[in-house]
């Protein structure tokens, strides 16, 4: 099951350094990010800005809770992986939650 | 003092840092840790007492090489001096006829040019085929990546991409990211020369990311059958959680090298993978038995290839 195996991978994403948050550092190392993972809680509009902001796909699974138990950061609903073999496994993973660019968020 | 199982007396050359481990992980396995090496005798001392808190050493301590040698005629001679102590060490105790197990980097020292240094290197591999004993680089992620490779060996098919990714506290260190690399690089070369004995880096490919404590190379790894190897080594020194990071990545899929100390107070690995944790007994207690037992896990050929992708990487970064 893709979340499944995108649960697992994930809580090594942020002890290999790849796991990125706040909209600055984003937006900063956004030619570098493989994709960035929002969370079903986000608002519309954040959905929106971001399919405006990033380039790299946006997967939109679980919740804000889900990041705090996988990734260790409370209260984040947006996060981007930098290129890595790693963040490409979670991609893989996670793709199926992918927000199509002609879809409604 | 010929190589061979029968080795068991073995002397450390320097225990004021990991040399204390070493002399611990000799003792678990039934080596005599007969003499130590220090710098002077108040360090010596000083040694002495640490290690008869960790097990009941009975051995001696030596501010002098040579007298250690003549006195003790060790079978082993295990060198954890600092880096630029290693090759006159290592010559002296091959000389005298013993084995030798060096902890890495095999040879460094700022002050010689990389040419210099593989010489070194090709020498003391010279003398001990020439003395028939044993010589060996205590780069343990050597073994770790086996293992990682015997826990989950459908990981490794057609390998593609690989990341050693290494972080340790600061201690204090001004930030200097080449002394970084030497430090830390040697392991994961290690692990990626251990699951590709035949490949062969594609200079051309190399990018460097070497910046405060960070050091970072990215290279293709080309294999005979004419793939090739996405390599991404990372070392870096950090005061900021998480402060020990020791991450292999192949194929995207990670192996967390982590651990504890079990109920006799011995150091274990515990391997994190998505799948599940795996224990063992820790790397470098493995590769002390190997060479106690006649086997050295990272032999002379391996340790020049490590040091020679190691320097290559670092002229580059320092613009040679």
């Amino acid at each position: 099951m893709p979340i499944a195996e995108f649960s697992k991978l994930a809580p090594f994403a942020r002890r290999a350094g790849i796991a990125v948050t706040g909209r600055e550092r984003l937006a900063r190392l956004g030619k570098r990010l493989v994709f960035v993972w929002v969370t079903t809680d986000a608002s519309e509009r954040t959905v929106r800005e971001l399919q405006r902001q990033f380039a790299c796909p946006l997967v939109c699974c679980l919740t804000s809770a889900d990041v705090e138990r996988l990734l260790g950061y409370q209260g984040t609903k947006v996060v981007g992986f930098v290129r890595s073999s790693l963040a490409q496994s979670l991609y893989r993973a996670g793709a199926d939650f992918r927000i199509r660019e002609d879809s409604e968020p | 003092m010929n190589a061979g199982s029968e080795s068991r007396s073995v002397a450390i050359l320097g225990t004021a840092g990991i040399g204390k481990h070493h002399a611990k992980w000799w003792h678990v396995e039934g080596a005599q840790v007969r003499a130590i090496l220090g710098r002077t005798p108040e360090s010596v001392a000083r040694a002495v007492e640490t290690l008869k808190g960790m097990f009941p050493f009975q051995g001696r301590g030596y501010t002098s090489l040579d007298e250690l040698l003549a006195a003790e005629r060790p079978d082993i001679v295990d060198v954890c001096t600092p880096t630029e102590m290693h090759y006159v060490h290592a010559r002296t105790a091959l000389r005298a006829g013993c084995s030798v197990l060096c902890e890495k980097p095999f040879v460094y020292d700022a002050e010689l040019t990389s040419r210099e240094m593989m010489g070194q290197a090709k020498e003391l591999i010279g003398l001990a085929r020439r003395q028939r004993v044993r010589f060996g680089v205590c780069t343990q992620y050597v073994v770790a990546a086996r293992t990682c490779l015997a826990i989950c060996p459908e990981r490794f098919r057609h390998l593609e991409s690989y990341r050693g990714y290494l972080v340790s506290p600061t201690r204090g260190r001004a930030p200097d990211p080449c002394q970084t690399w030497v430090d830390l690089a040697p392991h994961m070369l290690g692990a990626i020369q251990a699951i590709c004995p035949d490949g062969q880096v594609d200079w051309p490919s190399l990018e460097l990311g070497f910046a405060d404590h960070c050091a970072r190379a990215r290279f293709r790894l080309l294999r005979p059958e004419g793939n090739a190897v996405a390599c991404d080594i990372h070392t870096d020194h950090r005061d900021t959680e998480p402060r020990n990071v020791r991450q292999l990545t192949f194929n995207g899929y990670p192996f967390d090298i982590g651990g504890y100390a079990d109920a006799a107070g011995l150091f274990q690995v515990r391997i994190t993978t998505p799948d599940g944790t795996h224990d063992s007994e820790d790397a470098m207690r493995r590769l002390i038995r190997s060479f106690r037992d006649g086997k050295a896990e990272v032999p002379g050929r391996m340790a020049m290839r490590n040091l020679e992708w190691m320097l290559r990487v670092l002229d580059i970064a320092q613009g040679g």
